[in-house]
């Protein structure tokens, strides 16, 4: 923005000089855009533009609009919008001719409100919104809580002027901008001097562990929330990621196995467990993924909000939660032979899986407690490590 | 953990690997993937397409025309650049729907994925009836909006504005910092002398002796990727049927994700792999 200061150099009749307008070029040649401050220049008409209701300052006040809404409520008339009257200003005030590249583009601040190139009036900007709010994934549902008391009340609307509140924003238009969510901290007033103590350590400790306890909270809800919706059963889908390699499973094998084995040339190994169906058992030679589908273990839910999974061979691994991704997930499934992309749903938690560490140690003691043959006499001797 | 801990809830655990699963994230994206309801009314869908050998996808979202929120002259502008971004790398969409005597408008959103690899073994799980299904998940891709017809533009832009600005978009890639400085054999420099000595002086500079004797300067690391991103685009596109949520399709996708047998699988391997297997990679 370096070039407004030649701008308002000039004696100002409270407005800074808009009858100079110094060309510039850019390096293309083509006009670069001058950046009007302050009050909207008017290209063909004679009039001065609006008077200063909007005053300089008004146009640093727009940048930190939303962060400001609680002084807003006393200008609320020039705050959130300006008159009625738009004029042509920003980038697109010459017209969409004269626009100009996409490098030497620059856009106005936030403040003001780039007409459309109809150059429509501002009453009917807001008129074509479908004030319908866009849809939002589900993870976000819980952060949404409003508190109705802490609405702000504005002064009338007047002159089609309609004032919207920030926050409200994303509600206007399907394509409207999410709001940044506002966190409201009800901390507890400190008017009572014994009870400072108590409030300064709730302050430093209150938000650490708030996060770890609402993580554990929402994993333990999830379980039971997924178990206890009988109604939309399969609508939670969660991402589980398990430490390499993952166990391999194998279908049953059955008592009768070596007999039952026939001999076909080119497999390894065929199962022929009585309940399992032969159409769906891979007999091609050696292919690398087998068809499986069975029970594997379970999942246990512990009343400390702890979980485990088990499965079999003494194998037992810790979930918890993994970090939650803000963005959109897919579960996706894609036939290729088919052509075809069906998706099964949006994620809706992580969660991370790994080795109950007592459970591993003891088995690779017992691996390798396993694999030294014990000599006669030498119970009593300890074994030096050599590993 | 205690003792006293007790267990609450126990849920049996069922595998199955029948589909093809993928992950598909979304970085830029916190609304669900959903064509904009005036789009769908004029009948525009969400549609994808595929290169199975290079394993990108790509994912056409239509995009919000109405004037409120959309600009038709830059649509047009950049529908043109599309167009010829399209053209260029022989992906046009062939069978134009009938609208050829209109100019072309940017009215979809392009999402192109990238691959991610993974770490671990992702599995999807669903919670059904009391039971979790566990289904392993063969690929992750992440979609971002390709904005390759911004490039087009530019190099117009570009060739008509400035003789002298650099453009490299002509030139073969930037040199590799890995190679010494490109000279070329046998470089004759000839410099001019000041006024007053009517001095010429040759200078030739020789390269050193190259092993590899490469005559195109680039290592081979660069060139597999170039080879690559070459095979990547020769490869043509596969249309692909985009099934959302609330299709058929995609419920009878979700039926075929679930386990059916109940019998117990049999479990070869042991805790004591996942250290194993980590100390031999």
């Amino acid at each position: 923005m370096s070039e407004t200061t030649s701008g308002s150099g000039s004696k100002p009749k409270a407005i800074s000089s808009l009858a100079k307008r110094p060309s510039e070029v850019t390096r293309q040649g083509t006009q670069k855009l001058k950046f009007v401050p302050t009050l909207p220049a008017r290209r063909s008409k004679d009039a001065e533009p609006v008077p200063d209701t909007i005053p300089a300052s008004s146009n640093d006040r727009g940048r930190g609009r939303g962060r400001g809404r609680g002084e807003g409520s006393g200008r609320g008339r020039g705050g959130p919008r300006p008159p009625v009257e738009m004029v042509a200003s920003g980038p697109f005030a010459l017209g969409p001719a004269m626009a100009g590249t996409s490098s030497s583009r620059r856009f106005a601040q936030a403040a003001t409100p780039i007409p459309a190139p109809s150059k429509t009036k501002a009453s009917s900007l807001g008129a074509g919104l479908s004030q319908t709010a866009a849809p939002k994934i589900k993870r976000e549902e819980h952060k949404l809580e409003k508190d109705e008391q802490d609405e702000e009340i504005y002064s009338d609307a007047d002159e089609g002027v309609e004032i919207i509140d920030m926050e409200n924003v994303g509600q206007m238009d399907w394509m409207a901008p999410d709001s940044i969510i506002k966190e409201k901290t009800k901390r507890p007033k400190k008017e009572d001097p014994d009870a400072t103590e108590v409030n300064i350590a709730n302050a430093l400790d209150g938000d650490e562990d708030e996060a770890d306890e609402k993580d554990l909270e929402t994993m333990f809800d999830d379980f039971n929330k997924m178990n206890y919706d009988a109604d939309n059963d399969s609508q939670y889908l969660c991402l589980f990621q398990f430490p390499s390699p993952f166990p391999t499973f194998s279908a049953q094998l059955s008592d009768t196995m070596q007999t039952d084995v026939p001999v076909t040339p080119g497999s390894k190994k065929v199962t022929f467990a009585p309940d399992v169906k032969l159409e769906t058992e891979d007999l091609s030679s050696t292919s690398e993924v087998k068809e499986l589908d069975g029970l594997i273990g379970h999942l246990e839910v512990y009343r400390s909000g702890a979980r485990k999974i088990r499965l079999g061979n003494g194998i037992v691994l810790d979930v918890s939660p993994a970090s939650q991704p803000s963005f959109l997930e897919h579960a996706v499934h894609l036939d290729m032979k088919e052509n075809k992309l069906a998706i099964l749903g949006e994620l809706f938690r992580h969660y991370l899986v790994a080795p109950d560490i007592d459970a591993l140690l003891n088995a690779m003691d017992a691996l390798d407690s396993g694999s030294q043959t014990v000599l006669a006499g030498e119970e009593n001797l300890i074994r030096m490590d050599i590993t | 953990m205690n003792e006293q801990d007790e267990i609450i809830n126990r849920m049996p655990i069922r595998l199955s690997n029948r589909l093809s699963l993928q992950i598909h994230q979304f970085p830029l994206l916190s609304r669900p993937l959903q064509a904009p309801p005036s789009a769908e009314a004029s009948g525009k869908r969400i549609t994808a397409r595929i290169k199975p050998q290079s394993r990108v996808l790509e994912i056409h979202v239509p995009a919000d025309t109405r004037t409120e929120v959309y600009n038709s002259e830059r649509g047009h502008e950049f529908g043109k650049g599309q167009l010829d971004d399209d053209r260029e790398k022989n992906q046009e969409r062939k069978g134009g729907k009938g609208r050829e005597g209109e100019e072309p408008r940017l009215a979809e959103i392009r999402l192109r994925s990238e691959e991610i690899p993974h770490r671990g073994v992702q599995m999807l799980g669903i919670v059904h009836e009391n039971e979790l299904h566990l289904h392993p998940i063969s690929a992750t891709h992440q979609f971002r909006p390709t904005l390759t017809y911004l490039d087009i533009l530019s190099r117009k832009s570009k060739r008509r504005g400035g003789d002298d600005s650099d453009s490299d978009s002509d030139d073969g890639p930037p040199p590799d910092p890995d190679e010494p400085v490109p000279v070329t054999a046998a470089k004759k420099k000839e410099k001019k002398a000041t006024a007053g000595d009517a001095k010429e002086v040759q200078v030739s500079a020789r390269r050193t002796d190259d092993k590899a004797g490469n005559l195109s300067q680039l290592s081979n690391a660069r060139k597999e990727m170039l080879a690559i991103i070459r095979a990547e685009q020769d490869e043509s596109w596969q249309d692909l049927q985009f099934c959302g949520m609330t299709t058929e399709e995609a419920g009878h996708s979700l039926d075929q994700f679930f386990s059916y047998r109940s019998e117990e699988l049999h479990c070869s391997t042991d805790v004591t792999t996942f250290l194993t297997a980590a100390q031999k990679a």
